[in-house]
């Protein structure tokens, strides 16, 4: 059963008063307006779990990021669609996730392989060796960053790795990654400032694999190198090549190092739990992961724009306007999870949307679940005893990808 | 009266599957993933014993990739 929110409700989601009571808001919505009909945006927000689940299955071209899946608040303001709009361009080819079937499919079939199950599990010892290194290096502060310091390092380094990319800009990428991610009441970012800032640094990746032949030896830039755009058999530009990659590279770097500091430290935060679970960390450490994924995944929400009408989760929608799936909202909704704000490594989880859901699930989510697992059990193997100095942390507050960008941990023993 | 069976069909939408094993882990005699990460699909038509692990691998597949389909 959904409610439209009645004209005595109104909110703004992306106000700086939201921002900053913004759980309680997710649950007022999912409680009273589940699904919250926005006119300055002409946006359906989505807040429950159920729904969310319905709203990311829809496939068929029906909900398209054709305008953009993280849009800035001006832009839902003063672009009001009558209809339909066009579908995203594919020549020059879009962003892949502007764009709609089949070309959404052909591009991430062509980047996807490395990022596949078992492609990723051989990836364990790399990553594991990578985390130990990292911890040879910090441990002698006593007191570094968990969050950039640990799991960024060790997570843009992978993705380097992918990209062929020398270790060495590691860190930098990682910081330009994350300013742009920051939230900063005064500007907005979207998507696009993500593609603009990232295609010095992929651009030369695609062109020192076109140089060495492009021979099928680096799964994720060859494939796109040696796809052709049916029937006219063109080929991709390095722009047009570089545009379906940004997002498993802002993902690699972004995401994944948030839920593993955060994870560790709620772990630490419950002593009962983080002796449960170090009672037996190589059975146990996998399942506190699913809950550490649930609990601290950043992404707050993801937008789709209509292609046609349709009725979704109990709504009707025109086409032209707007969806908003909130997914943190679903992650605690007391419809789905029992005691949804508490953190419980063992909870049961029956299904989970911290990765999205549908045509746009998260394409990095084996490779982010194998390095929160190595990272954690690296530092919990390694570190006897530790604390965290939540006075001097630091959370990125925003409304687009949320989490503990400065964690600091200090090591005891 | 005339005795109906109905059979049901396991449609997988490959441009849509991207071999995240997920029907595999829930229904591992109907689905396997494969070395190199690709599904197979074990029976494609099912009976009714088999029908609620069915359910469950297309309820869990992440991308909507697959689907059930009534044959008689």
């Amino acid at each position: 059963m959904t409610v439209i929110a009645s004209a005595d409700f109104q909110i703004d989601l992306f106000s700086p008063e939201v921002i900053a009571n913004l759980e309680a808001v997710y649950k007022r919505l999912r409680d009273e307006h589940p699904v919250y009909y926005d006119r300055d945006y002409d946006t359906f927000f989505f807040s429950r779990f159920d729904d969310v689940w319905e709203v990311l299955r829809v496939g068929d071209n029906a909900l398209l990021a054709t305008e953009s899946n993280l849009p800035t608040p001006e832009y839902l303001r003063t672009h009001h669609n009558t209809g339909a709009p066009p579908f995203a361009s594919t020549n020059p080819m879009a962003p892949g996730p502007k764009l709609h079937s089949p070309w959404y499919e052909q591009m991430r079939a062509a980047h996807i392989t490395p990022l596949r199950p078992k492609r990723v599990a051989a990836l364990a010892d790399l990553v594991r060796n990578l985390a130990r290194e990292r911890l040879q290096t910090l441990l002698p502060q006593r007191k570094f960053n968990l969050t950039m310091d640990y799991a960024g390092v060790v997570g843009v380094t992978v993705i380097c790795s992918l990209f062929g990319l020398p270790a060495a800009r590691a860190r930098e990428i990682m910081d330009k990654v994350n300013e742009l991610a920051r939230y900063d009441p005064r500007k907005s970012t979207d998507l696009g400032a993500f593609f603009a800032a990232l295609t010095g640094d992929i651009i030369p990746a695609i062109q020192a694999r076109r140089a060495a032949g492009a021979d099928g030896s680096n799964l994720l830039i060859d494939g796109l190198i040696s796809y052709r755009v049916e029937p006219e058999g063109r080929a991709l530009s390095d722009q047009e090549i570089c545009d379906q990659l940004v997002c498993a590279m802002v993902g690699g770097i972004e995401s994944m190092p948030k839920v593993t500091s955060q994870g560790i430290m709620e772990l630490w935060r419950r002593p009962e739990q983080l002796k449960a679970v170090r009672a037996d960390l190589d059975a146990n450490l996998p399942i506190a992961v699913q809950e550490m994924i649930r609990y601290c995944a950043p992404a707050q929400y993801t937008f789709r724009t209509a292609h046609r009408d349709l009725t979704v989760a109990g709504v009707h929608v025109r086409a032209g306007q707007r969806v908003a799936s909130l997914l943190h909202s679903a992650s605690r909704d007391e419809r789905e999870f029992e005691d949804p704000d508490e953190f419980i490594w063992n909870r049961p989880i029956r299904r989970v949307l911290s990765f999205g859901l549908g045509q746009h699930h998260c394409i990095g989510k084996h490779l982010a679940t194998l390095e929160i697992t190595a990272l954690a059990h690296e530092f919990l193997t390694t570190v006897t005893s530790f604390e965290f100095s939540l006075d001097e942390a630091g959370k990125n507050r925003g409304v687009m990808q949320r989490g503990w960008i400065n964690l600091p941990v200090v090591i005891l023993d | 009266m005339q005795e109906t069976h109905t059979k049901t069909k396991i449609v997988v939408d490959r441009t849509l599957c991207d071999g995240n094993g997920n029907c595999a882990a829930a229904a591992p005699e109907l689905f396997r993933l494969e070395q190199d990460d690709t599904l197979k699909v074990l029976r494609d038509m099912v009976d009714e014993s088999q029908r609620a692990k069915a359910e469950a691998a297309v309820r869990v597949c992440p991308k909507a990739a697959l689907k059930l389909v009534e044959e008689r």
